[in-house]
């Protein structure tokens, strides 16, 4: 039986424990507000694009734009893989990350952007080309985005991929994420409800500003995934926090009630011994 | 009481500017033109420079903005744009500071814990700020 000195021991660091994951939790909760705050900023903006363009679907005949364009007889593809900087968040990467897997199993000639630290490190191993990487932490903004989105849309146009995908988790509230593989490019149209078609005056000229707004939808495309994927993370992280905080509570009251138990027995010894001593000086 | 129109200004991280305006002004890619109430419908991309907005009650307004790309259609514009400053958000010495350090962390390239296509990107940034700083610094001295 564990000495009442070592099962003191594992409360309090039980207890230490739980301070830092409480406060993590809170932590994590305070950046999923700003996060989700994020996606609501960036929504207008993300909604006329895809009206604007919705628009546009209804006359553009697809052959005209390259990046709608499919790129035929190339093999390679990429993909760009949204995961977290950071651990602690219960199975968010690895989530991804099999998604991932599946996907490089499917397409052996792959080529691997990374938004995330985690990502990174776990897929390296794997012998893809790697293209490019960038962190995913709070200050991660347009342009950095837009400069994955721009490299990867180059390649493209330059016929090197056949496709690019995205694999990202969708924020759909705070208890619930799920793993979205999207593609980015050739950029495919959700079909909505044509919107009222005015005659436009483009200049300079039609097709030069609808190739602009098609490179804009592919970057706001991104921008978006990685504000879903940064919410998810934070909303993923707080409820294992929690959990984390509730299983050291749980430890805490059993080892508390071991630690008493220990406790009650030394003294209960303690008495039989002086007895059985005070006994023995009567007798004798 | 002249003629109105709604403006919205939008960047991917939030909404700058919503409400009637009477004119405005906005750096296309092929120069700089107007829009008033009842413009044709008309759409164009917008390079980086300086967007001279003229509100309902003769106050002016301008405002710092990437490239982007703008649609006017019924009574309605939309600018949709990367980043939209007010001239009071920019700190002109903070940021010529931190440009002249980035073009010399740039141009060193000696350490491998610096993200360089990051700095670079910061640089394009700060650089297209400053521009429309510049502009609009001219445009008070008239």
């Amino acid at each position: 039986m564990a000495t009442l000195r070592e099962v003191r021991k594992r409360i309090k660091s039980a207890q230490n424990i739980q301070q830092i994951t409480k406060a993590m939790k809170m932590v994590a909760a305070a950046k999923l507000r700003k996060a989700q705050e994020r996606i609501l900023h960036a929504r207008p903006y993300a909604d006329k694009i895809r009206e604007v363009i919705a628009d546009l679907v209804t006359k553009a005949e697809p052959g005209r734009f390259p990046l709608v364009r499919e790129n035929k007889g190339v093999k390679k593809e990429a993909l760009i893989i949204i995961t977290a900087d950071k651990g602690l968040c219960g199975s968010f990467n690895t989530n991804l990350i099999k998604e991932a897997l599946n996907k490089m199993k499917d397409t052996p000639d792959l080529n691997l952007f990374f938004i995330g630290k985690k990502g990174m490190d776990l897929l390296k191993k794997f012998g893809k080309e790697i293209e490019k990487f960038k962190f995913n932490d709070r200050k991660i903004n347009w342009f950095d985005v837009e400069e994955m989105a721009d490299m990867a849309s180059e390649n493209y146009i330059n016929e090197k991929y056949a496709r690019v995908e995205i694999i990202y988790s969708q924020f759909q509230n705070s208890l619930q994420q799920k793993i979205v593989r999207k593609q980015l490019l050739p950029v495919v149209f959700e079909k909505e409800e044509a919107a009222v078609s005015n005659e436009f005056i483009y200049e300079p000229n039609e097709d030069a500003v609808l190739n602009d707004l098609i490179t804009r939808y592919v970057k706001t495309t991104l921008f978006r995934a990685v504000l879903e994927s940064q919410a998810s993370e934070h909303g993923v992280r707080m409820v294992s926090m929690e959990m984390a905080t509730n299983n050291a509570g749980d430890m805490i009251r059993s080892l508390t009630l071991l630690a008493n138990k220990t406790r009650q027995a030394a003294i209960t010894r303690e008495i039989m011994e002086i007895v059985g001593g005070a006994n023995a000086i009567q007798n004798g | 009481m002249a003629k109105t129109f709604e403006l919205s200004i939008v960047t991917p991280e939030k909404k700058v500017f919503e409400g009637k305006v009477v004119s405005l002004a906005a750096p296309g890619i092929e120069g700089e033109f107007g829009v008033l109430a009842q413009h044709a419908p008309f759409a164009t991309v917008l390079a980086p420079g300086v967007v001279d907005i003229k509100h309902e009650d003769g106050r002016r307004e301008m405002m710092a903005v990437s490239g982007g790309y703008i649609e006017v259609a019924a009574g309605k514009a939309v600018l949709l744009v990367e980043t939209a400053e007010r001239p009071e958000e920019i700190d002109v010495d903070t940021l010529k500071r931190r440009k002249a350090e980035h073009e010399k962390m740039l141009k060193a390239r000696n350490r491998e814990d610096i993200d360089y296509d990051a700095l670079q990107a910061q640089l394009l940034n700060e650089i297209s700020r400053l521009k429309a700083i510049e502009i609009l610094e001219k445009r008070k001295r008239v």
